[in-house]
């Protein structure tokens, strides 16, 4: 008779193959379920990616993933992190190719979806600062992603809500789009930025002070409004802390 | 008060915070709360002060051949520590080998040298939680050659030797009976009636499989007369348990949920009591 160690790496194996004999009868409903209910996983976490390339497409694609990628953590909160990447190389990504940047869109609202809890920048700390502020770093909320692409994901993205109505995205010229991805309270914000912002975001995410940041930001964009983007960024509550190094 | 409780569904939970139905406990998966922060994390703190809670893990692979992950064992006493459960619970079952979780209760033989490991599982489990924790018995679809107890001896001298107590799922006993060819009624007698911490209701689905009427546990659908009947024998024997309406798929609103709750406590009602009497409805 097998070993216990041996049944698990024959059913292991079996259930992720396509082909081959069952190690015992009805094997075949555990395949199913393992890769059912790995593709329902999948699926939740990338709705517009399903959205937009329908259900058996999806599981398809889903299923493939699954048995390249298995999972190596039982929580599956942050199953498919390489999914969008995966997907890049995919036929499906030759037909439609933003889909692999949309996926990769909602691999980052995922993650800022489960990440830590941070209280928002007191603007008391901010006010006590006075002409120092840019000599400060400024910390960015713990669960920012920022996702970059050449195609209009975030309006992609809107667009196929469950609530979104009929709307339709113009790809060739609502393109380069930079977005901050965070969540400060209970929801994920998708916010846009200019490459002004997005670069002094980035400086910022980066560790360097303001000052370096407001230049970065300047060489990217000549009429980037410092005071106006950080009135709408503080609003948004992305920033969590001030401090001078 | 009730015996019975239901699973917290991220769609029930603004209508669970408004109503504060009456409930015994809201069950929870150990795995979808294993996240640094989060929406779920705020909604199971603010029904903490409502309702007790209870864990119920899926992934900790205690039939597993090879040693438990030390990272998720911590994960779950850190969700421990936080949440202060009332009930933890997990599975005679395995899910993860060489690195890979597959996303399944997986069956082992149950032999001596299983029981060794599990017991072992065990131990160390309910050394890392600091409490004891209750054990579930799986729904089967193939029995192994090798196996030489039969389940319920098996769960029952796992108890044994570790002191787990074990999570009754009377829908799998069912559904083990029907595919594997389980005796329902030898099975709960064979269990020491002092083990049973908690019992699970739920319902399955007939499907077909290589040519064969398999009975397959979807915790998608209501639980039917059997169920319940098996369910009524289970409470003479073991009395009052804490019982969880489990629905994982399909999920009904609310209140279709709690229809299934009261009839779980009507069921709880009218039991014989101790004495002979039949126990008052609250």
């Amino acid at each position: 008779m097998p070993t216990l160690l041996e049944r698990q790496r024959d059913m292991r194996d079996w259930v992720l193959a396509t082909a081959g004999t069952p190690p015992l009868p009805n094997a075949g409903l555990h395949r199913d379920n393992t890769l059912g209910g790995l593709a329902a996983v999948l699926a939740a976490g990338f709705p517009v990616t399903h959205r937009l390339v329908g259900e058996a497409c999806f599981i398809g694609l889903a299923q493939a993933y699954v048995r390249h990628e298995p999972p190596h953590e039982a929580p599956l909160l942050r199953y498919g992190t390489g999914f969008p990447a995966w997907l890049r190389g995919q036929e499906v990504a030759r037909q439609l190719p933003y889909l692999a940047d949309v996926a990769r869109l909602e691999a980052a609202w995922t993650h800022a979806y489960h990440a830590t809890e941070a209280a928002p920048l007191d603007a008391g700390a901010l006010a006590t600062l006075g002409d120092a502020v840019e000599d400060a770093v400024w910390r960015l909320h713990p669960s920012h992603r920022f996702v970059t692409s050449p195609w209009p994901v975030d309006r992609v993205w809107r667009a196929n809500q469950p609530d979104a109505g009929d709307a339709t995205v113009d790809l060739d010229t609502e393109g380069d789009t930079h977005l901050l991805v965070v969540r400060p309270a209970a929801e994920v914000l998708l916010i846009r930025l200019g490459p002004g912002a997005f670069a002094l975001l980035m400086a910022l995410g980066a560790g360097l002070p303001l000052g370096s940041a407001w230049d970065n930001a300047l060489a990217l964009d000549a009429g980037f409004n410092l005071e106006h983007e950080l009135t709408g960024l503080l609003a948004a509550q992305v920033f969590t802390g001030v401090e001078l190094p | 008060m009730g015996i019975t409780g239901i699973g917290l569904k991220a769609r029930h939970t603004a209508e669970l915070l408004a109503r504060r139905p009456s409930l015994r406990f809201l069950e929870v998966h150990a795995e979808n709360y294993m996240s640094a922060g989060g929406p779920a994390h705020r909604w199971l703190t603010a029904l903490r002060e409502a309702y007790p809670v209870s864990i119920h893990g899926v992934g900790l692979s205690l039939g597993g051949a090879e040693p438990l992950d030390a990272d998720h064992l911590a994960d779950l006493a850190a969700l421990v520590d936080r949440y202060q459960p009332e009930l933890v619970s997990e599975h005679l079952a395995w899910c993860r080998i060489d690195g890979t979780y597959l996303n399944d209760l997986l069956p082992i033989p149950y032999t001596d040298a299983s029981l060794s490991l599990v017991a072992d599982h065990i131990d160390q489990t309910q050394t890392a939680l600091r409490r004891r924790i209750l054990v579930e018995n799986p729904s089967s679809y193939t029995a192994f050659p090798e196996s030489d107890w039969d389940e319920a001896a098996f769960l029952a001298e796992l108890a044994r030797r570790t002191g787990c107590g074990i999570l009754l799922d009377v829908n799998n006993i069912h559904v083990s009976a029907h595919n594997v060819g389980l005796d329902a009624r030898a099975y709960l007698a064979a269990l020491p009636a002092g083990a049973v911490g908690e019992i699970h209701v739920a319902g399955h689905e007939p499907v077909e499989h290589d040519g064969r009427a398999v009975l397959l546990d979807t915790h998608g659908a209501p639980v039917t007369a059997a169920v319940w009947d098996l369910y009524r024998q289970a409470l003479t024997r073991f009395g009052p348990i804490p019982t969880l309406v489990e629905r994982d798929a399909n999920i009904p609103p609310l209140a279709e949920l709690l229809a299934e709750a009261a009839t779980a406590d009507g069921i709880a009602e009218v039991l014989p009591g101790k004495d002979g009497a039949h126990a008052h409805a609250a």
